[in-house]
């Protein structure tokens, strides 16, 4: 069974500037998708909608078989979803440690040890760390939620070629680990190497590979 | 999840400048408010003080055509109204008082039997007495004439100094034939007064040669009402002592002058006596002097609390409105984590309970500390009334919850417009 799905999905800025309809995706555990497309082709618009960030103006999503908005936008971005940002959303006050305990009060250091952070750097402000660093962070956040779908939105956006394989490499490698649903919206072919599956964004059509 | 609580509180530690910049300004605004408060109920209670020394009085005086007289138990029943705090009951006689030497008036040295006898005011308490109020006397010496008395005087200095009189002395009077008010019955009635006080005039009244030499301002003997309502036996035996007439009338004194009229007008409607049969004269000049001051006071104190009240109202919501929408980041990060607008918004006001608890703390020993000083300085009205004994409990539990309500609904109208949005438009807004 899928653990999310979309059906008839259609969402427009204005009537007469649709960015998808009859949208039906299905999305499974222990997978890496990658939604590739041009700026503007509706790539965080879809992520969006999967993360009860925003509501759809048509179709529905489910999510193992309900529908997210039955269920309560709330409840679901808590227990069913994750995020990666490509800004790293971190609370600035917080350290690293403080940040993953935010969605696990019980999180230990081992969480962040598997990320590649040191005993040090777990119990430093979060804004002194590097990018990659603090991306890393952000992922380990995700990873210790308890939630099976990790929603990344250029998650190597701002990071070096080296520092975003190592990112990748890190995000995709734990997930498969946890069996956990995996989508990541990037532009970067290292990424797209890295998925399962990829859905290429294009004119309002999706083409699955 | 890391609980409310606990990001609260990370938030007030990691966050120093802006947690002791909120520490200053509550701690200013609260001990402000506070010594507002305490200003305003201080000046309150000066203003209600003054008025109660300004005094006001009315005067139940029988009428000449009247049957009822102001006698003993008129007293007991008009000393209940409302507002009435004391009262004076005064009678007048003449005794003879033989070799006393008086300020010469008409009588004087002429060997009639008007000449040595001044004129004897008994009152209940001669401070209230209307000369004493208006000042035209003052004790220059011992005590006055109080309820408690019996045979007891007060004299004025002039008649002391002619006779050579002091307090402790003892006045001799006596009724001969002639005086005023007694019959030929009477003659040979004796009475000793120890002379307790002596006041001095202080204001002269004007007096024209003509006027008998017992009713100059200077020859006028206070005595106590407990005598006079001996002679006033011996006058009538057969009368008792219910009857006691206060033949110059009764004196009720009010706390409130402003209360005057309301209290007049329900001693008019009271069933126990014939009001035509009396006259009744309101004393409330002093306080009609002073009453535009004393408003103009009460309204100073009134707009000061009002203002130093809504401009620490004013300051601090505009400051943690605008701390509150600096935060959409932050926001945006936990919706998206899943927390709750309404644990969001509860995080940010507990963050400002946090430190709002210790500046109320500093703010009530602050506003301590500085009530003498300030007290002083402002207003002063005030240099007689201790500022601190006025922050109270109401004060403090007045300054609590205005600040906890201010802190609330700044922070929640702060919330509303950004709660408002979609996450995925704050997200958006933060890329």
């Amino acid at each position: 069974m899928p653990v999310l799905q979309t059906k008839d999905l259609k969402y427009y800025y204005f009537s007469d500037h649709i960015i998808f309809e009859n949208l039906d995706l299905s999305f499974e555990r222990g997978k890496v998708y990658v939604i590739l497309g041009a700026s503007g082709s509706g790539k965080t618009t879809l992520l969006s909608l999967l993360g009860g960030l925003d509501a759809p103006k048509g179709g529905e999503i489910l999510f193992e078989g309900k529908n997210i908005a039955e269920m309560g936008l709330e409840k679901y971005r808590h227990d069913c979803v994750s995020f990666v940002f490509q800004n790293y959303n971190l609370i600035e006050y917080m350290t690293p440690r403080e940040n993953v305990q935010l969605v696990d009060a019980h999180a230990t250091a081992d969480t962040l040890h598997q990320v590649g952070l040191t005993d040090e750097e777990i119990d430093r402000n979060v804004l002194k760390l590097s990018g990659g660093q603090q991306q890393r962070v952000a992922i380990a956040r995700a990873l210790a939620s308890a939630a099976p779908v990790i929603l990344a939105d250029e998650p190597t956006g701002n990071l070096d070629e080296d520092t975003a394989r190592d990112v990748t490499e890190l995000l995709v490698e734990r997930a498969r680990s946890l069996n956990k649903c995996v989508i990541i919206v990037s532009h970067s072919p290292d990424v797209a190497a890295a998925g399962d599956v990829i859905l290429r964004f294009s004119h309002g059509e999706i083409e699955v590979s | 999840m890391m609980p409310t609580t606990k990001r609260a509180w990370l938030y007030v530690r990691r966050n120093p400048k802006r947690t002791v910049l909120l520490l200053v300004l509550l701690v200013a605004l609260m001990t402000i408010s506070l010594l507002g408060l305490a200003l305003y109920s201080a000046s309150g209670d000066a203003v209600k003080a003054l008025r109660s020394s300004i005094g006001g009085y009315f005067t139940i005086q029988q009428s000449s055509e009247g049957a009822q007289k102001t006698d003993e138990q008129l007293l007991g029943q008009v000393r209940t109204l409302d507002n009435v705090s004391r009262v004076n009951g005064v009678d007048t006689y003449y005794m003879y008082c033989d070799g006393l030497d008086l300020v010469p008036g008409s009588y004087s040295g002429t060997g009639l039997p008007g000449e040595f006898v001044p004129k004897f005011i008994a009152c209940t308490a001669s401070e209230l007495h209307e000369r004493f109020i208006a000042v035209s006397y003052q004790l220059a010496d011992g005590r006055q004439i109080t309820a408690e008395d019996e045979h007891k005087a007060m004299i004025s200095e002039e008649v002391a100094e002619l006779n050579g009189l002091s307090v402790g002395d003892t006045l001799h009077a006596s009724v001969v034939e002639g005086v005023m008010g007694w019959q030929p019955t009477h003659v040979g009635t004796q009475v000793d007064f120890e002379i307790v006080g002596i006041y001095a005039v202080t204001r002269s009244e004007p007096a024209s040669p003509g006027t008998p030499e017992s009713e100059l301002q200077e020859n006028v003997v206070f005595t106590d009402i407990n005598t006079a309502k001996e002679l006033y036996k011996i006058k009538f035996p057969d009368r008792s002592a219910e009857q006691f007439d206060y033949s110059s009338g009764i004196m009720l004194f009010l706390d409130d002058p402003a209360q005057m009229e309301q209290t007049v007008a329900e001693l008019k409607v009271q069933p126990y006596a014939d009001w035509d049969s009396f006259i009744i004269s309101e004393n409330n000049a002093r306080y009609e002097q002073t009453a535009g001051a004393i408003q103009k006071a009460e309204t100073i104190s009134f707009f000061l609390l009002l203002v130093i009240l809504v401009l620490s109202v004013g300051i601090l919501a505009l400051i943690l409105l605008m701390w509150t929408r600096e935060r959409m980041t932050e926001v945006g990060i936990l919706i998206s984590l899943g927390i709750s607008p309404k644990r969001i918004t509860g995080q940010i006001v507990l963050e400002n309970y946090y430190v709002a608890l210790p500046a109320f703390l500093i703010a009530a020993l602050l506003s301590f500390g500085l009530s003498g000083v300030i007290g002083n300085a402002i207003v002063g009205l005030l240099q007689d009334i201790k500022l601190a004994s006025y922050i109270g409990p109401v004060q403090l539990i007045i300054v609590a919850v205005c600040a906890a309500l201010v802190i609330a609904v700044s922070v929640l109208l702060a919330s509303i417009s950004i709660m408002r949005k979609k996450p995925k438009d704050i997200l958006t807004d933060l890329s």
